[in-house]
């Protein structure tokens, strides 16, 4: 090493300080740009993610359905292996059952609102206390790109801030970082749909003279060019109207509940790729 | 030279440990930093070189795991490992109260170092919420740290027994 051992850790920290800050602020100036590097490490943690969660999800089901069995006499052990069976299969059916209800109800939507896009899985969500994304299983191959709006059935999920190659991190709306032009629908009043972590989410600079009713629903408002117009993104659930400053205090409901998502629908430009 | 090969991809294995396997552990409530506790282990153990590029590439690849903005724990690790070090000079950092107590703040400073991020870049003031998750998760963190610090020595031990034949 040429840096006298004395100074190595000044030396080597100065450096890795320097790079640091080097990419910070490159990512800060560049929010919508997912680099290089990213891609790799996201394009090899997912399938290593994918199988873990898969495996957790088999083992959970396993633990659920066989293991209440062991200890029982060998002709119950027989009845109960075939209940077992049976259960796995009606579990089967009632999974492909509900499957289609879901993947219809996009359908739906697609249908309904003409909506041009990409039938996506979820295939990982990060729901901790800062970040609220989730992993779709596919990326720029498949069309997909930074902005995109997501949606379901039930209504907005929130838009792609991150593509790969074949897979993409969606942001959700309840994250605090995100931001969405919406309007209620019976008052009309507009506002920015602001997350708000585990408490769902709020709606700013609305002014205290608006007459926003607890209940009405609050949809998309279609300026800031990323959703288009109309989409449901949640319920106005309370209007605080004791608070100072200029503007009301609106705690919103989010539409979707993002635990139980497991396929979403990325609405694309018309002039691209639909599947 | 090999460290260097394999660093990226021991990082890349405690992360996703970490994200997916340990978050379950604690039911998604509480995500423990085990790559926290790995950073101030390599700090306190390794030569400057080898723990300085362990900070830095455990940050970013949890940066591209977790959040959206490169950086921001890359950044932070690094200065974990740099003051952890100068510590390591100045007061006895070998004991577990030094860890323990270390780790604690670490991840409270952690959870400050954020809430400030996003106040001055998002405009928004998390700190209220974010103390309270963090305190849970700096009280488990420091609470794991000798045990995995333990298991680290014990590690470190088989790769030099195995670098030395």
């Amino acid at each position: 090493m040429l840096i006298p051992k004395k100074y190595q850790t000044i030396g080597v920290a100065s450096v890795l300080v320097v790079a640091s800050l080097v990419i910070l602020s490159v990512s800060l100036n560049n929010p919508g740009e997912t680099y290089f590097f990213r891609k790799i490490v996201l394009e090899i943690s997912s399938p290593a993610v994918d199988a873990i969660n898969t495996s957790i999800e088999g083992v959970r089901n396993v633990w659920k359905r066989y293991l209440f069995l062991v200890g029982l006499e060998e002709e119950n052990r027989i009845l109960r292996g075939r209940i077992a069976q049976l259960t796995k299969e009606l579990n089967d059916y009632r999974e492909l059952y509900y499957e289609e209800r879901r993947l219809r109800g996009l359908a739906g939507l697609k249908e309904s609102a003409k909506l041009p896009g990409v039938f996506c899985r979820v295939i990982d969500r990060n729901n901790s206390y800062l970040f609220k994304t989730i992993m779709l299983n596919k990326g720029t191959s498949d069309g997909l790109r930074v902005g995109l709006p997501v949606v379901s059935a039930e209504g907005v999920v929130g838009r792609i801030v991150e593509a790969s190659w074949n897979v993409s991190k969606v942001l959700l709306v309840v994250d605090y970082n995100s931001n969405i032009d919406v309007v209620t629908q019976e008052s009309r009043v507009q506002g920015i749909l602001q997350g708000g972590g585990n408490a769902g989410c709020s709606l700013k600079y609305v002014e205290r003279s608006e007459d926003v009713k607890i209940g009405e629903q609050v949809l998309t408002s279609g300026l800031g060019g990323v959703f288009p117009k109309g989409l449901i993104v949640g319920t106005v659930l309370n209007v605080d109207r004791n608070v100072s400053g200029l503007f009301l205090k609106v705690e919103v409901m989010p539409a979707v509940h993002f635990s139980r998502l497991e396929e979403v629908f990325v609405v694309t430009p018309e002039k691209e790729k639909v599947q | 030279m090999i460290y260097y090969l394999i660093l990226p991809l021991f990082c890349l294995i405690v992360l996703i440990f970490q994200t997916t396997l340990l978050n379950l552990l604690f039911l998604g409530k509480i995500s423990v930093e085990m790559s926290l506790i790995i950073v101030i282990y390599a700090g306190l153990n390794l030569d400057a070189v080898k723990a300085g590029f362990l900070a830095f590439i455990m940050g970013f690849i949890l940066d591209c795991l977790t959040g959206f903005v490169s950086g921001l724990f890359t950044l932070y690790y690094v200065a974990v490992f740099l003051v952890v070090r100068i510590l390591s000079f100045k007061v006895y950092a070998e004991g577990y109260p030094f860890i323990v107590g270390f780790t604690f703040i670490a991840v409270l400073v952690e959870a400050l170092f954020t809430a400030l991020v996003y106040l001055v870049f998002y405009e928004v003031n998390i700190l209220s919420g974010v103390l309270k998750v963090f305190l849970a998760q700096a009280l488990v963190a420091c609470l794991l740290s000798p045990v995995l610090f333990k298991a680290l020595d014990r590690l470190v031990g088989v790769l030099n027994v195995r670098e030395a034949r």
